[in-house]
């Protein structure tokens, strides 16, 4: 089981953000979450990554809880977003330089170069973040994911990140067991088929 | 804690003092002005006759040790409000980066960025007021030591309030430690302060380390008491702001204050 989600909740005093999500994710599958604003999607994934704590209910990645191996599943998992950013003063290879230290990836500066090859951003890597418009910024921060090793070079993955790199709206963590990719998805445009939402 | 993500978190820093013309500015323009400003004043105090006592010297080594203070505890603050500015804390923190891991990485950056500013004022005291703090250095570090770990407190106390109550209360990264200078007696002795702020500034660990330190430049050696009283408290403090800060954050990841600073 990559992840599994029981009845989870999430009440802000009279507020109940999520009520009751319980989900499964094998390796190689692929979900979405579909609902409208204020549905609790994002809140749902910020408790997959430890941001926020359940009021109820029990995340497990990879078998693990948060509470015992914050450390071990965030390595294995990557995030992006666009209502996240990046030190804007800094540039794309010192902000990208960052997260490869983070994630301890071996060969950092290939691997950015790989990954920024991949996302058709190379030639803005000495530009500082505040000079990107909003979709070379989320292509950024789709390269923050320098510590994968196999999906990302596939072609069927690569060709994903291509065509929905402009979408904007979705999430993806990522499982070093199998190697395959799970992408967190809010945006119910995106349809099925290559473009799927998914996990 | 992994030393590499340590090494991110100073990277990230060093890039931002590298990238961010304030950053350089806070660093060494405003500790080489304070000790322009108060040069001239001892300046001046020596022209009508009353610079006696080595007054000169107190408020010079005075000026330098509180300027590491204070930048020390706005940097921590800065530096965490840097994230929040760029929007950068739910990268850091889907990471698998700790607050412990952050802490320690801001913390060295900011000791060198102290250490820069603190050698440039040096200098121009040096070159300029005849003021050499550098022979008085060995005796003076254990009090820097001690200003560092209670300017750590504060920052720490500081970023634990900008978690709960994010940018509305960012002033106090600058302010907050100017609310202390009065009671701390850098420029003056305990004794210049009224009866009952004795006792509030005999409670503060820089209070101790400016005694200590016009003790070693009035020729009285270096003070284990004052060294050792400043450790004590500084011990506290460290522990009530660590406790606060995270208590704070467990609070906001149960609040979502988390991903929702601005």
């Amino acid at each position: 089981m990559l992840i599994e989600v029981k009845h989870l909740s999430k009440r802000y005093g009279a507020t109940l953000a999520v009520d009751d999500v319980s989900f499964c994710i094998e390796p190689g599958e692929i979900l979405g979450l579909l609902g409208p604003n204020g549905a609790g999607k994002t809140t749902t994934i910020h408790m997959l990554l430890g941001l926020i704590t359940p009021s109820t209910g029990e995340v497990r990645v990879f078998g693990q809880t948060f509470a015992d191996h914050r450390e071990e599943i965030l390595q294995q998992m990557n995030f992006t977003s666009p209502y996240v950013s990046f030190p804007l003063r800094l540039t794309v290879m010192e902000n990208l330089s960052i997260f490869a230290r983070l994630y301890n990836v071996a060969e950092p500066r290939r691997r950015i170069g790989e990954m920024l090859e991949l996302f058709g951003v190379e030639k803005l890597r000495n530009k500082p973040i505040a000079r990107l418009s909003s979709g070379e910024t989320t292509r950024v921060g789709l390269c923050t994911d320098v510590s994968s090793h196999r999906a990302v070079r596939s072609q069927s993955p690569a060709q994903f990140y291509k065509r929905s790199a402009a979408s904007r709206r979705w999430r993806k963590c990522s499982c070093a067991w199998c190697g395959s990719r799970r992408y967190l998805d809010e945006n119910p445009s995106n349809k099925s088929g290559d473009d799927a939402p998914c996990v | 804690m992994k030393t590499h993500r340590i090494k991110a978190v100073m990277m990230r820093h060093a890039y931002e003092v590298r990238r961010n013309a304030d950053r350089v500015t806070d660093m060494v323009y405003w500790p080489v002005l304070d000790i322009i400003v108060w040069g001239f004043f001892t300046i001046y105090l020596a022209h009508g006759g009353r610079s006696g006592g080595g007054i000169a010297g107190f408020l010079l080594g005075a000026a330098i040790l509180w300027g590491m203070f204070y930048a020390f505890q706005r940097d921590m603050a800065v530096g965490f409000l840097d994230e929040l500015w760029s929007r950068n804390l739910i990268n850091l923190f889907s990471t698998p980066l700790g607050v412990s891991e952050y802490l320690c990485g801001l913390i060295v950056v900011n000791l060198f960025k102290v250490a820069a500013g603190a050698v440039c004022a040096a200098l121009v005291a040096w070159v300029c007021y005849a003021f050499n703090i550098f022979p008085h250095l060995p005796q003076f570090v254990p009090f820097i030591l001690n200003l560092m770990l209670f300017g750590l407190a504060l920052g720490v106390f500081t970023s634990g309030l900008i978690f709960r109550y994010a940018t509305k209360v960012q002033g106090l990264a600058w302010s907050f430690a100017g609310l202390l200078l009065p009671v701390s007696c850098v420029f003056y002795p305990p004794g210049a302060l009224p009866r009952p702020l004795r006792a509030v500034a005999w409670m503060l660990p820089t209070t101790h380390c400016f005694e200590g330190m016009r003790q070693v430049l009035a020729g009285g050696g270096f003070s284990v008491v004052r060294f050792w009283e400043a450790l004590g408290l500084n011990a506290v403090y460290f522990a009530l702001a660590t406790l606060f800060f995270r208590w704070i954050f467990e609070s906001a990841r149960s609040r979502g204050l988390l991903v929702k600073l601005e």
